[in-house]
């Protein structure tokens, strides 16, 4: 489809590392600027301690970091084999490929 | 007109579907949503097609404008999960989703406890054929269980309703409170459906078990219907704010390290489910409006989201983050729907999820509740790493996994379309969702300081993922799976059962053998005594039998002597 080429070509920066650097840097850059409206903005609260500048900020890179980290540990006690359960449950089988139309672009590959 | 009735609509088309053709089938079942929508739209407010049946009186649509709101958004899931499964040749599937669509709806327009139990039964019945249709030995084992749970609660439902009727005489579906035996019954039946902490397994062990159309569909109802049996009963139940809370922090654990995408979403599904059960707990006007319209808005981007991962799973074969990656070449169209859903729930502004989520939000930090709001905020920095970031970048970037699948059929790409434009027509537009919810809307979504707000968090904790990813620690997907409360039933208990079986054998074989050591014992022992020589075979002189006789007679004269 027409339409999907376009769509992709423009997502096609991801392959480059240095287009990733820049779009990193761009979001840095936001970040920091989000950060600095809070000396601008009065932000309206209801919660004590919300309007302190860069609760947000500070809230929400500490509580993704807290998550992924918690979830790490966590990984480390409930990691278990896909067979773990065997044919009790379907982590352990395909998707049966019959109800399927699993395809491969063919103008891709080429 | 009691006749065509939405929920009965819906039964009809399944009943049709079970005679005719494949392509009236597949017409049938986009057809009936339509249809049910202007029924839905011609039905007065207030109770209508009551029947009297063993001296009670059912009432099966009590409409009002919270059965309204999610009434509406059923029957327009139902009809986007039809143009989804538009590919579908399996009746079985068809009249499923049939019947557990128009179930659903039954049971939101339901006014009294004995309808809504009937369909609350039938819920359960008909859509675990969604999961039987995979149609393999593990599919059916995990119907099963989620079949037993289901009944479950609705015969806590059925008893729950039984003591409520004794107690009060009344069997009309309406605010209840916990106040007594029989409305915690209802209130756990409840729960149940809606995935409480402890009692949420279910969901993550059935769904991604389901078939590829199957997930979306059962995503949409059961638990949503829960949520507004919840809101109807127990509005302002404390203890819901609690369990909300709970509900919203656990599963980002579980899904940030789940290796299934669609286990990640039932996940996120149950993180969600928890902002709604919070606002059903506040109870307020505000936070009620919140309820209805995070569903209403809920609904789209999760159907959305299980749409994109099931189109990758139909043509790739796996729902699997660690066998997928660099999609968005050939799956650009499903990538760009995925990234909207993912920012709807993320509650991007422009997106639907920031205008439902913020009244809920808001609604906690109003009332006082700033420990509940504050996990509120952790949680939805939480949704935005397991559904914001982690569906769409595993699946269409992140390493190359080589695979390059086609685009998905166009009737699904039109499925996904329509619910996406959904999503952010809602997110632009919240006057349009505002105006449908059951109470006066008096808030305003888009203040500069709300905005700011959610971007910082939001972008903020974007940030921290880029932190993450280039230090390595963000831990990476990996094959396997990971417990959960199920484990319980799944493992411990049947093999604590097995245990305590080997050890009663156990018992038996050692009492037998002692037994039997000890018979043999004494066979041996008069087999001594009565061998030749033993000492009862002897040959016994006339001395000792004088003896002996003497004894005797002195014991007899003894015994007579009192």
């Amino acid at each position: 489809m027409m339409n999907g080429k376009k769509i992709a070509a423009a997502f096609a920066w991801v392959e480059s590392p240095s287009a990733v650097n820049t779009a990193i840097k761009v979001l840095a850059a936001l970040c920091g600027l989000l950060f600095l409206l809070d000396f601008v903005i009065h932000r309206h609260t209801y919660v004590p301690g919300e309007g302190m500048w860069g609760f947000y900020a500070f809230t929400g890179f500490i509580a993704f970091t807290l998550i992924v980290l918690g979830a790490k540990t966590l990984r480390t006690l409930i990691l278990r084999d896909e067979n773990y359960y065997g044919e009790q449950s379907v982590d352990s089988e395909e998707y049966p490929a019959s109800q399927l139309a699993i395809e491969s672009d063919q103008e891709d590959a080429k | 007109m009691s006749w065509l009735i939405p929920p009965l609509l819906f039964f009809y088309g399944a009943f049709l579907c079970l005679v005719v053709g494949r392509k009236q089938r597949t017409f049938i079942t986009l057809l009936i949503p339509v249809v049910a929508l202007f029924s839905l739209l011609m039905l007065p407010m207030g109770n209508m097609a009551q029947v009297q049946f063993l001296g009670f009186e059912l009432i099966f649509v009590r409409l009002d404008k919270l059965a309204f709101v999610f009434s509406l958004i059923f029957i327009i899931a139902a009809f986007l999960a039809s143009i989804y499964a538009w590919h579908v040749n399996d009746k079985v599937q068809q009249v499923s989703t049939l019947l557990y669509a128009g179930a659903a709806l039954g049971g939101v327009l339901a006014g009294d406890l004995i309808t809504l139990f009937l369909y609350w039964e039938i819920t359960a019945v008909a859509s675990v054929f969604l999961i039987w249709a995979r149609r393999t030995p593990a599919a059916y084992a995990t119907g099963m269980r989620y079949l037993l749970i289901q009944v479950g609660s609705g015969v806590l439902l059925l008893a729950g309703l039984l003591v409520h009727y004794n107690d009060t005489g009344s069997i009309l579906f309406e605010h209840m409170g916990l106040v007594s035996t029989g409305t915690l019954l209802i209130f756990l039946a409840f729960g149940i459906k809606c995935a409480f902490p402890l009692m949420h397994n279910w969901l993550q062990d059935s769904y991604p078990a389901a078939t590829v159309t199957g997930t979306v569909v059962l995503s949409s109802f059961t638990t949503k219907m829960a949520v507004y049996a919840l809101a109807r009963g127990y509005a302002g139940e404390e203890i819901l704010i609690y369990i909300g809370a709970i509900m919203t922090l656990f599963p980002i654990f579980f899904a940030e390290i789940e290796n299934d995408l669609r286990k990640v979403l039932a996940y996120s599904l149950n993180n969600q489910l928890g902002f709604m059960v919070v606002g059903v707990g506040i109870g307020t006007e505000l936070a009620l409006n919140g309820t209805a319209a995070h569903a209403f808005c809920h609904i789209l981007y999760k159907s959305l989201l299980f749409m994109s991962v099931g189109a990758v799973l139909y043509r790739t074969g796996t729902s699997k983050a660690s066998e997928l990656g660099g999609l968005y070449k050939t799956m650009p169209v499903t990538m760009v729907c995925c990234l909207i859903g993912a920012a709807s729930i993320s509650a991007f502004p422009l997106f639907s999820g920031f205008i439902s989520k913020s009244l809920i939000l808001d609604a906690s930090a109003k009332n006082g509740y700033y420990l509940v709001w504050f996990a509120l905020v952790v949680a939805s920095a939480g949704v935005l790493s397991h559904s914001g970031i982690k569906i769409p970048y595993f699946t269409f970037f992140a390493h190359d996994s080589g695979k390059r699948p086609m685009e998905a059929p166009v009737h699904m790409r039109i499925a996904m379309i329509i619910t996406a434009a959904l999503c952010v027509i809602i997110g632009v537009f919240p006057s349009l969702l505002y105006q449908l919810l059951p109470y006066e809307v008096d808030y305003k979504p888009y203040t500069t300081s709300h905005v700011l707000a959610q971007m910082q968090l939001l972008c903020f904790a974007l940030l921290a993922f880029v932190f993450l990813m280039r230090k390595g620690i963000h831990p990476p997907e990996v094959r396997g799976i990971n417990l959960d409360s199920d484990w319980a039933y799944r493992k411990g208990l049947p093999s604590i059962l097995a245990m305590s079986a080997a050890g009663a054998t156990q018992i038996a074989t050692k009492a037998r053998e002692g037994l039997q050591a000890q018979a043999s014992d004494w066979v041996f022992t008069i087999r001594r005594l009565s061998a030749p020589g033993g000492l009862l075979a002897k040959g016994w002189g006339v001395n000792s039998m004088v003896f002996v006789v003497t004894l005797l007679l002195l014991l007899v004269l003894f015994l007579n002597l009192k």
